[in-house]
């Protein structure tokens, strides 16, 4: 493996090889893109959720403090990747499509993506950090492949064939697909007209005002679609090739960090012995990691239960059809408190909890798995009340597992949890909206 | 129905998968191989032991480098008993352990067929659970339908 670039320097860019040529390619290939999008936002969420948050897990409080600056860019970074995913439903959206928040279970062995990228959960350390560089790499830049996500081969050439169903393409790099995003968008309004293109609702979609994500804007044109892959491609690989304050840039601070503090010290373990582990065998996944512990497996039914939750309420935010005031902020609000007060402190939970059987001294990374089966839920009031209903399961749930938990201290982060979704489920009651 | 009378010959590498993580798993691995040397020392086979450490493949390497050491230790703990229950007797013997990421009814598989054996035992323990009995009950059935050579499931 070669060893990842200096500090700064600059990255040509490669023509795009994604081929848009209807409406449907387009939506075909920004649903790939919002799963990509997806599935990396999980990885860097799990690798923050794997590292160590206290000193009594034997690091120096200096130790500690590098730890925790770590685990800041990384929460920040798949934060933008949650803009990326907005923006991304925002574009599909603008053109007339359904939201897309669908993902396969990890580990993701290339089968839907160009065979350059795979994707999986894997604890911080340097193989996770090798393989986010490869991800937000600069087009033009090479990085050979990580072990354990080496390129499993050319798509057959057939596949690239154009036709009435639209086909899986090749991307080199992420921002060589959103260059082929771009140059789409453009080819269709010239065919088409802006009109023709952006035939879809714009008052649905996510904005900043509402999510509080900067730089989230609505897509109703091509100059706003031109500026919503711009600013994707920037935050990740930088502005045409300057990298250095981009996504790429500050995994590249922490990776040289990292490498240096293990030098200095070969005894520095920031990490928990975390493996993405599943409550029962997945779809699609061969040889998964299950828990075996009762109470971890519950755990970790509840955090999927509650990311299913989220990606619901999300998906019910974009088909939004009414005039009622105040009923998209309360979506989004219920939204982001799913993720900030209650996915958040279950994956820090989870990471400390065993696995149990034959894994001796493992713990059970959160597995991220959305069950299959159509989160879209189309009408207004029943929306509300199926959100609401489960929001109140869930934090009963979280309660029963304060109840059974084997310290204090997770006995408190569970009822943190529970806290949360009684405030969730008041947010979504159909009585305070009126309807 | 005409069924073809091909002449079975008696088995003459007989291969033992074994495991030593789990306590229940250890004691019907044992029962297996003790059944094993006996049908062996019977039929005048050789029999080889073999022990599957399955690692996860996206764990940190400090993890990796624990749990190995842990599982692999376990592993030749269970192998030195079937030794000793070996050197009792008059059969030829061997060993080895395996790590895989993979799934270890494809590793004792492949295994059985590169070192062309005759025979597969394996143990099976009675689970508690349905769940259970569904995750750790797969290693005999993958092995049972993937295996190149007669498979034997000792209870």
């Amino acid at each position: 493996m070669t060893d990842p670039p200096e500090e700064k320097g600059t990255a040509y860019v490669t023509p795009h090889s994604v081929k848009i040529e209807s409406r449907e390619d387009l939506a075909f290939v920004l649903s790939e893109a919002s799963t990509l999008e997806h599935m990396i936002m999980c990885e860097y969420l799990f690798a923050a959720f794997s590292l160590k948050r206290d000193e009594s897990e034997g690091l120096s409080s200096a130790e500690l403090e590098k730890v925790r600056g770590w685990e800041g860019v990384i929460t920040m970074v798949a934060v933008q990747e949650m803009t990326h995913l907005a923006l991304v439903n925002n574009m599909l959206v603008s053109i007339g499509s359904a939201p897309y928040f669908q993902h396969s279970n990890f580990p993701q062995p290339s089968r839907y993506f160009s065979p350059n990228i795979r994707l999986a959960l894997v604890p911080f350390g340097e193989q996770a950090l090798r393989h986010f560089l490869y991800l937000e790499r600069p087009e033009g830049m090479s990085i050979e492949g990580v072990p354990g996500f080496e390129v499993l081969g050319d798509l057959n050439p057939a596949e690239l064939k154009g036709g009435i169903v639209p086909r899986q393409q090749y991307f080199s790099t992420v921002g060589n697909l959103y260059r082929g995003v771009q140059k789409g968008f453009k080819d269709l309004v010239n065919n088409q007209g802006e009109e023709g293109v952006f035939i879809g609702a714009n008052h649905t979609q996510a904005t900043e005002e509402r999510f509080g994500l900067p730089s989230l804007f609505a897509v109703k044109d091509l100059a706003s679609a031109d500026r919503a892959v711009e600013g994707i491609v920037e935050m990740g690989e930088g502005a045409r090739g300057d990298w250095t304050n981009a996504h790429f840039g500050m995994f590249l601070r922490i990776f040289k960090d990292f490498m240096d503090t293990k030098t200095s010290n070969p005894a520095f373990r920031p990490t928990r012995p975390v493996v993405a582990a599943y409550a029962r065998p997945p779809i699609g996944v061969e040889n998964a990691t299950i828990i075996s512990d009762g109470f971890t497996s519950k755990a970790a039914d509840l955090f999927n239960a509650s990311y299913g939750l989220a990606i619901q309420t999300l998906s019910r935010y974009y088909v939004h059809e009414s005039d009622i005031p105040g009923e998209l902020q309360v979506l989004a609000d219920a939204a982001v408190s799913i993720m900030s007060r209650v996915i958040k402190p279950l994956g820090m939970v989870l990471t400390s909890l065993p696995v149990g059987g034959t894994l001796t001294g493992l713990t059970a990374g959160p597995s991220f798995e959305l069950q299959y089966r159509e989160y879209l839920l189309p009408h207004r009031r029943e929306a509300l009340i199926v959100l609401q209903e489960r929001a109140v399961e869930l934090g009963s749930y979280a309660r029963e597992l304060s109840a059974d938990s084997p310290s204090k201290q997770t006995a408190t982060q569970f009822d943190g949890v529970a806290g949360a979704y009684k405030d969730i489920a008041g947010m979504l009651s159909v009585d305070s909206l009126g309807i | 129905m005409t069924v073809s009378q091909e002449p079975v010959s008696l088995p003459r590498r007989i291969l033992v998968a074994v495991e030593g993580s789990e306590p229940s798993l250890r004691e019907s691995s044992m029962k297996a191989a003790s059944y094993a040397l006996q049908l062996a020392a019977a039929s005048g086979a050789e029999m080889v032991a073999l022990c599957v450490v399955q690692i996860p493949e996206y764990i940190e390497e400090n993890t990796r480098a624990s749990l190995r050491s842990e599982l692999f230790s376990k592993s030749e703990k269970t192998l030195a008993d079937v030794a000793r229950l070996a050197s009792d007797s008059k059969v030829k013997y061997d060993s080895k352990v395996l790590e895989t990421s993979g799934a270890i009814a494809t590793t004792i598989c492949s295994f059985s067929s590169k070192e062309r054996i005759d025979l597969i035992i394996l143990g099976t323990r009675a689970s508690t659970s349905s769940l259970t009995k569904m995750m750790l009950g797969s290693v005999a059935s993958g092995v049972a339908s993937n295996a190149d050579c007669p498979v034997l499931v000792v209870r």
